[in-house]
């Protein structure tokens, strides 16, 4: 008896992966695909007070895009070229124009920490951590409905001089 | 990668296409758009830990609240595999099929914030409310299981615990909580937590539980003399703990304190029956400096200092005549120093090179009579430990990660003047990760394990009337394991394990066939194989089942029988669900285990118990409330003991409850 709930577990634990049928998962969108769009559009729509020819997007913390982001790499908005950086040092940040902070919920001692060190910085702050805005990050991406919403922080935008357009601020579910 | 194509959205309305690998440009989409598109949301699941080298379960605050968790091993009982047995004085760890009584929890290595706990005498730690962490202040657990030491060194056996607890921030307030049980039990927690805008986070928490116990039946003490097999009054538990954490940019300062007393109801080590004193009172601290400084985009430094006491005071009642109280004492000192760098710098890889070395300037054990005064042991030794360490994770492409890692741990035991042994161990580590589909990790690994001997079982048997057991050897684990792990959907999640354990001079508790001595010795060889499954399932509306079957067959090879206190078959189900408008969780946990072997080659039965919890979340401000029942339907079970006991096995906890009430200001 027990040889045989062994043996049938061995061999279930075995086929498992022939035996599943591909999942669902392709037939959705990825959501940090849409995230990047996001980002994107984001910066299309914002305004930086330095003259630089590059727009630099940062992915601060572990990267939860994969090669999506990449394909960000070259394009150009109002003749600034993107250059997609990632990295795991807060001082890269402040040399960033969008930066995405991937923050995992738990620390949220790390936003503060992250932001304080960014002080001062012309940088975009974005993440997708709950409540993040109220913390002073300035956009906000969360799932409503199973689609993708954002918040604004524009009191914390302008203190950086940052200009957050007007269609981007109407479109936006919470403007603090 | 997934991409999207823009238009036709006519015939999904509000759905856009998706055409995998097409390799559409994601600029092409007007922020309008964007917000219209449904996503497939990231893993509901708190932690993939997909490509970690072994199988990791999470067991995060949230949990705790839900199922009411009293102490740590409330928590790891509801781990695929994990197993508790309480002889009503210390609870003990088992995992897949090994829990053999007497183990003080050796085979297990547990981390506080990363940092070793495990003292140098017993090479032990607390799970119950001897534990170094109040539960409230855990943030996570994460259980990895099987072989570590290829990175951590000694005792990780089994597997490995890191309890991770809270920052300031996560209290950010003053936080008062008081509970109330069954058998008069009580206890209250105040901590304090910020993090200032200098960037200093700050914790500083006191907490004291006590319980009168309730009076204890033991069939095997039922006579007049032995007041009918009643132990009065001598269940009883106390316990303080401190934690202080400070943290400021890349240093952290933590110190923690936990003291428990616990009396002996069961007359264990052939004690006077319904006599007091007989008591344990364990004192554990532990003072932690760390500094993890980034030192470029893709390296870091994690560098430690840590001081840990511990302390044992047993007292125990003998009729030699006259009634005598002999006590038992050991005193535990030892520094570690860890500095592990961490980088990325060469394409594809992830290296960890790591240097630990122990001190262990005391470890000291006596046991002594204490009035008429005599002494039978007065032991003083010290030893040291040197780990080197190495682990490569080579990305070889976007499906295929290899995780090898070894460590050479140098040991050195200074058993008095003219003694001095030293052996020195290789511990290798090899896990090969594939992911079939983003959706699917296979997971093959190797892994090995050892233990040394500690000073309990080197020296403490010699003077009671235990035989020596001077030439003990290490134990060493080799393990097999492959691991499957498929997401089916966002919500839903299934994961298997086969594993094969060897085993190797097994260390425990022996007797002389022909005096009953006890001794420890190297019990020869275990072999174990098994299997686990765990499905997990997350509702969009919080619905949350974990269940797991698990199946084990522990046999020692020279007698071909399965060992001591294995249960074969494990049942654990956890479903909390939001009731009350979201206001509050309900939580229901199920516990099963299969009939186990004791040492006298009896049964003690299986079982299955529930406990009900519910909990509130933030009502009225910052008021969080909770009331548990535990061991709902009063299920009788008993729990395999050591030989170090007259009873066979012990009966555990019928149905008891406890209500609780935390308040942030």
């Amino acid at each position: 008896m027990k040889q045989i709930t062994l043996k049938f577990l061995i061999f279930l634990s075995l086929s498992l992966a022939s035996l599943v049928p591909a999942s669902s998962l392709a037939d959705n969108i990825s959501e940090y695909t849409i995230k990047a769009a996001f980002i994107y559009n984001f910066a299309r729509f914002t305004e930086w007070p330095d003259e630089s020819d590059e727009l630099r997007v940062c992915v601060y913390g572990d990267d939860p895009f994969g090669p999506t982001i990449d394909k960000l790499n070259g394009e150009k908005i109002k003749g600034r070229i993107i250059e997609v950086v990632r990295t795991k040092s807060i001082n890269d940040v402040k040399s960033c124009h969008i930066a995405f902070l991937n923050i995992i919920p738990p620390e949220r001692r790390l936003f503060a920490r992250a932001l304080r060190d960014i002080q001062g910085a012309s940088v975009l702050t974005i993440s997708d951590a709950e409540g993040v805005i109220d913390f002073g990050v300035m956009i906000g991406l969360r799932i409503d409905n199973d689609k993708v919403a954002f918040d604004v922080n524009h009191t914390v935008a302008k203190e950086s001089n940052i200009g957050i357009s007007a269609k981007l601020l109407r479109l936006a579910k919470v403007v603090n | 990668m997934l991409s999207i194509t823009a238009g036709n959205s006519a015939a999904h309305e509000n759905t856009a296409d998706v055409v995998s690998n097409s390799g559409t440009d994601i600029t092409e989409f007007s922020i309008e758009q964007l917000l219209d598109i449904e996503v497939f949301t990231s893993s509901r699941f708190p932690q993939k830990a997909s490509e970690a080298p072994s199988r990791v379960t999470v067991i995060d605050s949230e949990a705790i609240r839900k199922f009411g968790y009293r102490t740590l091993s409330d928590i790891l009982n509801s781990i695929p595999g994990l197993y508790t047995t309480y002889d009503r004085n210390y609870t003990y760890l088992g995992a897949r099929g090994f829990g053999i009584p007497g183990d003080y929890n050796t085979r297990f290595l547990m981390l506080l914030d990363g940092k070793r706990v495990n003292d140098n005498i017993y090479d032990s730690f607390g799970i119950d409310y001897d534990g170094i962490v109040n539960v409230d202040l855990i943030e996570r657990v994460e259980f990895s299981a099987g072989p570590g030491s290829a990175v951590y060194g000694a005792n990780a056996f089994f597997g490995v615990i890191n309890v991770i607890t809270k920052n300031g921030e996560e209290i950010d307030g003053v936080q008062v909580s008081a509970d109330y049980g069954s058998e008069n039990s009580r206890r209250a927690r105040v901590t304090a937590g910020n993090t200032f805008d200098n960037g200093i986070d700050a914790l500083i928490s006191a907490s004291a539980y006590k319980s009168d116990g309730s009076d204890l039946y033991f069939a095997e003490f039922d006579d007049p003399s032995t007041n009918n097999g009643v132990a009065a009054g001598l269940d009883y538990h106390e316990a303080q703990n401190i934690l202080l954490k400070l943290k400021y940019q890349d240093w952290g300062l933590s110190v923690a304190y936990n003291e428990r007393t616990k009396g002996i109801p069961t007359a264990s080590y052939e004690q006077e029956f319904n006599t007091p004193p007989s008591e344990t009172i364990d004192t554990a601290a532990l003072a932690t400096l760390t500094y993890e400084p980034v030192i470029n985009k893709n390296s870091q430094i994690f560098s430690s200092l840590l001081l840990g006491q511990y302390k044992y005071d047993g007292d125990y009642s003998y009729d030699y005549p006259p009634l005598t109280v002999n006590r038992d004492e050991s005193r535990g000192g030892w520094v570690n120093a860890e500095l592990r760098y961490l980088t990325t710098r060469f394409e594809r890889q992830k290296i960890t090179v790591g240097a630990e070395y122990q001190k262990n300037g005391k470890q000291d054990q006596a046991n002594f009579d204490v009035e008429p005064y005599f002494s039978y042991l007065d032991d003083s030794r010290s030893s040291k430990t040197l780990g080197l360490y190495i682990q490569d994770e080579i990305r070889f492409s976007e499906q295929i990660i290899l995780n090898a890692g070894v460590r050479y741990d140098n040991n050195s035991i200074d058993a008095g003047s003219n003694n001095q042994t030293k052996n020195s161990i290789v511990n290798p580590r090899l896990a090969l990760i594939y992911s079939a589909q983003p959706e699917t990790t296979l997971k093959l690994i190797y892994g090995t394990a050892y233990r040394n001997p500690n000073a309990y079982e080197l020296y403490y048997g010699q003077v009671l009337g235990y035989l020596p057991s001077t030439d003990l050897k290490p134990e060493e684990i080799e393990t097999y394991e492959f691991n499957v792990e498929h997401f089916f959907n966002n919500n839903f999640r299934l994961a298997t394990a086969v594993f094969f354990n060897d085993t190797r001079n097994l260390i425990g508790i022996d007797s002389d066939p022909a005096t009953g001595d006890l001794f420890f010795n190297n019990l020869g060889e275990v072999q174990a194989m098994g299997a686990e499954i765990e499905a997990e399932y997350v509702s969009d509306r919080d619905l949350r089942l974990r269940t797991s079957y698990s199946y084990v067959n522990a046999e020692d090879k020279d007698t071909g029988k399965e060992i001591v206190n294995s249960p074969n078959s494990m049942v654990k189900l956890n479903l909390s669900a939001p009731v009350f408008h979201k206001k509050a969780d309900a939580g229901l946990e199920f516990r099963y285990m299969s009939e186990r072997a004791t040492e006298a080659g009896a049964i003690a039965g299986g079982y299955g118990i529930t406990n009900i919890t519910l909990s509130s979340k933030e009502i009225y401000k910052r008021l969080v409330l909770s009331a548990s029942l535990y061991n709902l339907f009063d299920r009788q079970y008993f729990d395999p003991v050591s030989d170090e006991h007259t009873q066979d096995s012990i009966e555990q906890d019928g149905r008891t409850f406890r209500v609780k009430a935390t308040y942030t200001f």
